[in-house]
Parts: structure tokens; C-alpha cells; sequence
């Protein structure tokens, strides 16, 4: 268990969820309280300054209540528990049907999994926090000296607890979760993120964001043209991680959705050949750094092969989308805002969560040399505005390389590189997946396990 | 703007009472601070493309910002959440504690908040926004909304579906500082996006257009008369059913090929798709963004990183919307405010002049370090940090010159051109924007064609953005409503008459 303030905030959550959903429960047939509380410490690095940013106490809560076969909904950020009941019960009268029975009674012990003391500390004592941000500020200032083309530098230090509980008229879960988040950007350009659950023994790596971003800003700019590459052209690419992710998040994110399924939107059958052999992907909670235990609904998260083989494997679900396509509950029920929505404010969606892939054989570096000319690929501005349907997607090149015969020749010239690619086959076009060679070393972005992905993309 | 009396908060003595408790406590060991309330009270509707629907009649939202500055320029922003007073106050200890740990920031300052006395701003609050009849409202919206797809897909062989998101809310903020400052501003909107998604059974193809309708006006502004029982104003039936059709087109939609990418001569934008101007302009314009040195347009020390850098035929604003007889529309506008999250009165800003940098959006913040005033454009999101956001940004002829009064003028001269509608936003670092195009159709030989196209990325680099402008059709049209992400989530608009722009290596669009 955590450090006794956290544990002592989470108890009160606790009870103020169950308070809320005993007096609620006294108008409706079954309630379900969702609550979470942010509080963060972050610096922003902007050049020599350093701009402190403190969050305490941001609380939500979401509101769910059953009457007859009608759903009410409400939210609030309020820790008054009358206020909140007031707000469901003022639901009740234009509650729409639903189809939910009940909500889970699942009872969960308060899970601790994703909560690391080292990073609580930083919390409660910013001055550590705050002296990790200078380190990485001036190591990255000292590099920049040598490099007189550097003329911006940001990046953010920023440690976090989270609290999520939930309470339903017999169920209940609560879960403290913490993470630190170390970022730098050299020029608008090159970009070095670590994220981590629990605080490293060796801070090394992590005092050393900013220098590392600086020094590998490679001075020559390449565009399409330098290689004679015209629109259309297909080249081998070496996505990040964090673009690997954005594939699953966004073209294809719907396409694994069992509520997309019973709205049409989506048709795969297990089995369905959909991407490369090598390639194995899995929805789940279970590694320490993706730890989750239930969702926002209160159901047990559990492990959903999505890919297998590169052939499908199973579509996840919410409680609802369960029960409409008798596939099992998978625990991706999430209330993912869209927009201006705050999360308690938000629908419950089906939804990916923890995305983890199996490592390939080769190492990173060696992909690199998969061939005389290899683009990475680090960062894609606009992947969010994909077309879902046709999972695919067009977007400028934000931050990658050039590498020729294994070595990076420049960065890719901004602006200049448009990328194309369709994640998954359908309307009898290929699929970029269909093709994919996985790294064989893991990076965790915070909410993903994935190696980098060797794929081909289209320059347009 | 309403009668004093008629602008007053809810609860707004328990707000003042919270505010200036917080603020004395910190009093004794800083040399100033300030801090923001802002709540939101909303009704809200959702209609998922399963057909489920979701009402929440009355959801309230606040949070606190406070912002301390001590000696030597150390300075800190605290964002709280509606705790008990209690735990408040502990929190305020905190984070003087830390504010005493900053390093001192001597450039560090806060330009003066003009016209300080003025206390109250805003649109009066249109009644009781839990009342039944906000309901009814949603109910003729989502009736309308599906007799449209009904006589959309009226005999074709493609299903029609939509996905629905409306809501209606104030939004009520209070700024104080230790000076005596006190400014209240109570501003509703009203907001609705359609995602209408057509799919043909026979093979299963998908295909999606989204639409949305935004303005600080309370619900009343969805309806002919603003009232529900007269039905959708006809504008807005129109833009519903255009945004439908497209997406029953678009299951002809086909790609450019590489050859015929390369040959395009111009592109042609629509109003909405002039997401164009917020990314590759209004952001580069954000003077945080240009103090970080992040800015593609501006060097650290605020000059122009090239000047000119657009046409001779292009102005760009940003603030409130100019009207017809040369003067601004105080409360039109998605992304119109009054006054900013730090009291400062809205104005508009014209950031460029006949193709060069006039003007740069400011916080008290930036405004300080650049020795400028601040034009009320530091904005924060519940209670988040105070960031420059954009308001309404647009695109506006310079002059005469190369506006055309109909879109047929306008591309009489293209051999081979695309035009291109709506967005599903867009993204930007310091050298280049991209946004998702929603819908193109090819324009040959002077003529819009029926080839449709499937969306589209259209990326472009900053500094070459409007260097290739050739010409304007049509009126001014902030048809552009969204949520700009910066961290945080504010209300945009932008917009523009269609724009013609040349093709050159620094607009690049892709499939």
C-alpha cells in the first residue's frame, strides 16, 4: 500500500464515492459513482526559465444512475456529497432507455500497482522535482552552447498521483496511480520523452532528456527532392513507438471496437489475415507499467489478443457492447471525451487501453539498415484528424531522420515530408501492417508497451 | 451588453468570500497575486451512432487558478480544485512553500490590466438552463437532425447514421488580484456537431463528414425566431444537409495519383477548411510561443523572422469579427470573450497588414516581457494555467484587389486545381502546419467538376503559408467552430473568404 497521505486521500474517495451512491441508491434502482483526483507538480522548461505549474485537488465526478430500463446522467466537480445526489436525481426525469441492467458489482480490494513511492515523494517534496528540471535544463544548455543552430529549448518535468475510485449500489474499486513524465525539444524539431511509473535507480538516462534531444538534432535538413523521391513514391520507414501507437489510437483505434461492430463499422472475423506474421498485440492491463485492474465501468480488465500472428483476434468490449454482441466483457469500457469533454462528463466508450506488442528478433539499429534508404519516422502532426473508416491516414513528418546504409544522413526537412499509409486492409487496398517487421527492444510511452515497427509509407 | 444588475454570478458573494479568503492568505508573503473562478453550469446532449442517447440536464464544473509572484520575479501558477475551504487553504500553504524554492526571474512581470475599474461583462444568463424546455429543444434538434439523413438518403442505396454532440452552458468567471482588482464576465454558448457516417451494405464502405454549429449565444440561436417550437433556422438545415450529402458522395470519392498531384496548379479553400489560417498563422502569433522561441514566424526577440511574408493581398485578424461597416461584432463568435481569464478586455488584433507582421496576441505575461499591451487573449481552461489562445482568427482581402465576387471568377484561370471543404483540425510545430481536409472536389479547366475526393492531408510550411495567395471569392464566413488544443482545450473560430493560393513545393496535400 502507499505512502500513508495518499492512502489516507484515497480512503476519503472511498467513502465519499460510497456516501454518494448509498443516498442516490435510495431514488434509483442502481448507481454508479466515478471519481477521480488529479494533483501535479510540473515545471515547464522554456530556454533558461523555468515555469513551476501546480495542480492540487482537480476533482471529477461522474454520475450514472439506473430507474426502471432508463440511464440518468451527471456530473460534477464538486466533493459535497447532497450536491452530487442533487444532480442525479435531477436526471432521473429525462433519463433515456438503456439497455444496462445493472451496473458491476464487482468488490475490489484498492489497488496500489501503478503507484511508486519515489515519484509520490516528488510530489510532496517539489524541491527534488524541481532540481531534476534544472539539471535537465542546464546539461541541455551546455550542449546547446556547442551547437550555435539551437536557438529553443522546451521540455517539462512533471510528476502526478491519480486517484480513481468507483462505487456502485454493491460493487467498489479504487486505485492510486503515479507517473513521471521527462520531455525536451530542441528546436521545435527533435524531441526525447521518458515516462515512468516507478522512479529509476539510475536517473542517469533521465537527467539527460534535454542534452540527448540537442545532440541528436543532426544539422542537414533532407527533403524528398534530395533523394529524387516524387509524390507517390513508397519508402521504408522506422516508426517510434509513440507513432506506432498513434496507428492503433487513431486510423485504426475503431476498427478493434465491438460497439463498431454492432454499428457496422467494422466487420473483421478471428483468424482475418490483417497484418504481418510477426506481429502480436494485445489489449491488457497486466504489466506493471500499463497497470489497470478495472475500467471505468468497474469490470476487470482483462487481456484481449487483438492481433495474433498478424490475424485478428477479438474485438474489446464495454458492458454494453457485451451485452449487445454476446461477446465477453473485456474491461474497455472508458469514458473518452471527445473534445471540450471532460472525462466524468464523457459517454462510456468502448475503447483500446493498455496497448502491448510482442518484441521482434532484430535489434532497432539494425531495422535501421534494413535498406540503402530508411526514413524514421518520430513524430506525425495531425494523425488525430485520420480517416477512421478507411483507417488511413496522411500527415506531415514533425520530427524524423534521413538515414542512409544505417547512418543518419539529416533530419528530415520540415514541412517537406508528407506520409501516407493505410493501418489495415479493406476496400481491396493493402494494409501497411501487412508488412511490418517489429523491433526487438520496448519503449513505454506512458500508456503503451510497443517496439518500433519497420513499415512502408507513401511520400506524397 | 446587458444592464450591471442582470450580470451578476450565481452564488457569486460565496465565490467572492472563497476568492479574497485565498487570496489573504497568500497577501502576507508575496508582492502580488491574482486568481481566476471559473464555473460552467451545462446541459448537454449525445446521441451515439448506435442511436443511444445520453442527457445530462445540469452538470456544473468550476475550479480556481491562482497565480503568485513573490520577490526577484519568482512567480507560480496553482490550479485548484473545488475543495472545501479546509483543504484549500493547506493547498495555498504549499504552494507558497514552493513558490520560495523558484529561482529568481528578474525579466519576469505583468503588464497593467487596462480599464481596471470596469467591473462586469458579459451576455445575461438565459434563465434556468435545467428547465424542461432546454430539453425540448434537443429533442427538435436530434427530430430535425434525422429527417434530414431520411431525405438525404431518400432512395439511394447507402444508409445515412449520425453521431450527435450539443450542448448548452454559461460560463462564469471572476478575476481578483491583491490590487483591488474585480472583473466578472457570464457568457453562454451553444454548440453542436454532427458526424453523419454513410455506409453502402452491398460493400460495406464507410464514409464520414462532420459538421458544426457554434456561437456564444444561448440555445435559442439553433432555431428560426430562437425558439425550438419554429424548428432548425434554415441556414443551419442546409449546412446539415450539405455536410450529409458529402458524405453519400464520398462513397465515389477517389485519391489524386502521384502524377496528378504533382500537376496541380492551385487550391482553392473554403471557408471551412480555413483551419489553414489558425495553425499556420495564429499560432505562430501566440507570443508565449514566440517568447519560447517556438514561433515560425517571429525570432525569440519578437521581430519578424521575414518580412513581408505573405501576399500584398492578405490581412489576418484575430478577436472579434469585423463587420460589413468597418466596425466589430462584440459578441459573435464561437471563440469571443469580453474579457480574457486575466481581466483584460478582448480586442482585436490585426497581425497582418497587406502580407506584413503587425501584431502578436498577448497575455499580461508577454505583454510585459515585449514591452507590449496586452489585447486580452490569455485565456485558461477550468482553471488551468493562463496560456495566449486564439479567439476568432480569419483571413481578410488587404483591398479590392483579387476579390472576386463569385467562386466561378475566382478559378476561371485554373487549368487544374482542387477545391477543398471542412477540416477534422489540424496540428502545428514551428515549421509547418497539417490539417485533415474533409472533402475535395477537382476543379479543371476553370470549372468545379463532380470528381470527388477522399480526405485529404494538406500540410504547408509556415513561413511560405500565404506567400502564394492569388485571390478571394465570396464574403467573410467564420464557418470554422472548434476546440483548439494547447495543453488545454479553449473555443475557436476561423475563417475567411474562399482562397485561392497558387501550388508551390510548400503546400503539399496527400491521400
Amino acid at each position: 500500500m502507499g505512502a500513508p497521505q495518499e492512502r489516507s486521500i484515497l480512503g476519503e474517495l472511498q467513502s465519499f464515492a460510497s456516501d454518494v451512491a448509498r443516498k442516490a441508491a435510495a431514488h434509483l434502482d442502481d448507481v454508479e459513482v466515478w471519481v477521480t483526483r488529479l494533483d501535479q507538480v510540473a515545471f515547464a522548461i522554456e530556454n533558461r526559465t523555468l515555469a513551476p505549474e501546480l495542480k492540487l485537488g482537480r476533482l471529477q465526478v461522474g454520475l450514472r444512475g439506473l430507474k426502471g430500463s432508463k440511464l440518468a446522467v451527471a456530473a460534477t466537480t464538486s466533493f459535497a456529497v447532497d450536491e452530487n445526489v442533487s444532480a442525479l436525481k435531477a436526471a432521473v426525469p429525462v433519463a433515456r432507455p438503456t439497455r444496462l441492467a445493472r451496473f458491476s458489482p464487482l468488490r475490489l480490494d484498492p489497488t496500489t500497482r501503478a503507484f511508486d513511492e519515489g515519484v509520490a515523494r516528488l510530489l510532496r517534496e517539489p524541491r527534488a522535482l524541481q532540481s531534476l528540471a534544472v539539471d535537465v535544463r542546464d546539461r541541455a544548455l551546455a550542449e546547446a552552447e556547442k551547437r550555435p543552430e539551437v536557438d529553443s529549448l522546451v521540455g517539462r518535468v512533471a510528476a502526478q498521483t491519480r486517484w480513481r475510485v468507483i462505487a456502485t449500489k454493491e460493487g467498489g474499486g479504487a486505485a492510486l496511480e503515479s507517473m513521471t513524465v521527462v520531455s525536451a525539444e530542441a528546436n521545435s524539431a527533435r524531441a526525447e520523452r521518458e515516462v515512468f511509473r516507478v522512479w529509476p535507480a539510475d536517473e542517469t538516462s533521465v537527467r539527460d532528456v534535454g542534452a540527448r534531444a540537442v545532440r541528436a538534432l543532426p544539422p542537414k535538413a533532407v527533403a524528398p527532392v534530395d533523394w529524387e523521391i516524387e509524390a507517390g513514391t513508397e519508402v521504408l520507414a522506422l516508426c517510434d513507438p509513440e507513432v506506432v501507437e498513434s496507428f492503433f489510437r487513431y486510423p485504426a483505434h475503431d476498427h478493434f471496437l465491438a460497439s463498431s461492430l454492432e454499428a457496422g463499422l467494422a466487420s473483421h472475423e478471428p483468424g482475418e489475415a490483417l497484418a504481418d506474421p510477426r506481429l502480436r498485440l494485445v489489449d491488457t492491463g497486466r504489466p506493471n507499467e500499463l497497470a489497470r485492474d478495472f475500467d471505468d465501468e468497474l469490470c476487470a480488465r482483462g487481456e484481449t489478443v487483438l492481433l495474433d500472428r498478424g490475424r485478428f483476434g477479438a474485438y474489446v468490449t464495454s458492458r454494453q457492447s457485451a451485452m449487445e454482441t454476446g461477446l465477453p466483457e473485456t474491461g474497455n469500457g472508458v469514458r473518452r471525451p471527445i473534445l471540450a469533454e471532460d472525462d466524468n462528463e464523457a459517454p462510456v466508450r468502448d475503447t483500446l487501453l493498455g496497448l502491448a506488442m510482442d518484441p521482434g528478433e532484430r535489434p532497432t539499429a539494425e531495422l535501421m539498415r534494413a535498406a540503402d534508404r530508411v526514413i524514421v519516422v518520430r513524430s506525425l502532426l495531425g494523425i488525430h484528424g485520420a480517416d477512421r473508416a478507411r483507417t488511413a491516414f496522411s500527415a506531415t513528418v514533425a520530427d524524423g531522420l534521413a538515414v542512409v546504409r544505417g547512418k543518419v544522413a539529416g533530419r528530415l526537412a520540415p514541412g517537406r515530408w508528407n506520409v501516407s499509409g493505410r493501418v489495415l486492409p479493406g476496400d481491396g487496398e493493402p494494409g501497411l501492417l501487412q508488412a511490418a517487421e517489429p523491433g526487438r527492444e520496448l519503449t513505454f510511452t506512458g500508456s503503451a508497451l510497443l517496439p518500433h515497427l519497420l513499415v512502408r509509407l507513401t511520400v506524397s | 451588453m446587458q444592464a450591471q444588475q442582470e450580470l451578476a454570478l450565481r452564488d457569486e458573494a460565496d465565490k467572492l468570500e472563497l476568492a479574497r479568503a485565498m487570496l489573504e492568505r497568500a497577501r502576507p508573503r508575496v508582492r502580488y497575486a491574482d486568481l481566476l473562478v471559473e464555473e460552467v453550469t451545462k446541459v448537454e446532449y449525445t446521441r451515439l451512432v448506435g442511436g443511444d442517447e445520453v442527457v445530462k440536464p445540469f452538470s456544473r464544473k468550476g475550479a480556481v487558478q491562482l497565480r503568485l509572484v513573490g520577490e526577484e520575479g519568482r512567480h507560480l501558477s496553482v490550479s485548484f480544485g473545488l475543495l472545501p475551504e479546509a483543504e484549500l487553504l493547506p493547498g495555498i500553504d504549499y504552494a507558497l512553500e514552493a513558490l520560495a524554492l523558484q529561482e529568481p526571474d528578474p525579466r519576469y512581470g505583468l503588464a497593467p490590466v487596462p480599464n481596471a475599474e470596469r467591473v462586469r461583462y458579459g451576455v445575461a444568463s438565459p434563465g434556468d438552463l435545467s428547465s424542461e424546455d432546454v430539453l425540448l429543444a434537443f429533442d427538435t434538434l436530434a427530430r430535425e437532425v434525422d429527417q434530414v439523413c431520411t431525405r438525404v438518403a431518400d432512395g439511394g442505396t447507402v444508409e445515412v447514421r449520425t453521431e450527435l454532440w450539443c450542448y448548452a452552458q454559461v460560463e462564469e468567471k471572476l478575476v481578483l488580484d491583491t490590487e483591488g482588482l474585480f472583473k466578472t464576465q457570464v457568457l453562454p454558448s451553444t454548440f453542436l456537431q454532427m458526424t453523419a457516417i454513410a455506409r453502402d451494405p452491398s460493400t460495406g464502405k464507410t464514409t464520414r463528414q462532420r459538421t458544426r454549429l457554434g456561437d456564444t449565444q444561448p440555445l435559442g440561436f439553433f432555431f428560426a425566431d430562437g425558439h425550438p417550437a419554429h424548428g432548425l433556422r434554415r441556414d443551419f438545415v442546409e449546412g446539415l444537409s450539405d455536410c450529409t450529402r458529402r458524405a453519400v458522395a464520398q462513397q465515389k470519392g477517389r485519391r489524386l495519383s502521384g502524377a496528378e498531384l504533382s500537376a496541380l496548379t492551385h487550391y482553392v479553400l473554403a471557408p471551412t477548411a480555413m483551419v489553414f489560417v489558425h495553425e499556420a498563422e495564429g499560432h505562430n502569433f501566440e507570443a508565449d510561443l514566440i517568447q519560447q522561441g517556438t514561433s515560425g514566424l517571429f525570432h525569440k526577440d519578437g521581430c519578424p523572422a521575414d518580412d513581408p511574408f505573405a501576399s500584398a493581398l492578405v490581412d489576418v485578424w484575430d478577436g472579434q469579427i469585423l463587420k460589413a461597416d468597418g466596425g466589430f461584432d462584440e459578441t459573435a463568435g464561437f471563440g469571443t470573450h469580453f474579457i480574457d481569464d486575466e481581466g483584460v478586455e478582448l480586442k482585436p488584433v490585426r497581425l497582418v497588414q497587406g502580407g506584413r507582421i503587425t501584431g502578436k496576441l498577448h497575455n499580461r505575461e508577454t505583454a510585459h516581457h515585449f514591452g507590449e499591451k496586452p489585447n486580452g487573449h490569455g485565456f485558461s481552461e477550468l482553471g488551468d494555467k493562463r496560456l495566449v489562445r486564439m479567439t476568432n482568427t480569419y483571413l481578410l482581402p488587404a483591398g479590392q484587389e483579387g476579390w472576386c465576387s463569385s467562386l466561378e471568377d475566382l478559378i476561371g484561370d485554373v487549368t487544374f486545381g482542387v477545391f477543398l471543404e471542412g477540416s477534422l483540425g489540424g496540428a502545428v510545430s514551428r515549421d509547418g502546419m497539417s490539417t485533415t481536409i474533409q472533402f475535395g472536389r477537382v476543379i479543371r479547366d476553370g470549372r468545379l467538376t463532380d470528381e470527388v475526393l477522399l480526405p485529404a492531408n494538406l500540410s504547408v510550411v509556415t513561413r511560405d503559408s500565404l506567400k502564394s495567395v492569388e485571390g478571394f471569392a465570396g464574403p467573410l464566413r467564420l464557418d470554422g467552430v472548434g476546440f483548439c488544443g494547447k495543453g488545454q482545450t479553449k473555443t475557436v473560430t476561423e475563417g475567411g473568404p474562399v482562397t485561392k493560393l497558387r501550388a508551390t513545393p510548400a503546400i503539399t496535400l496527400g491521400f
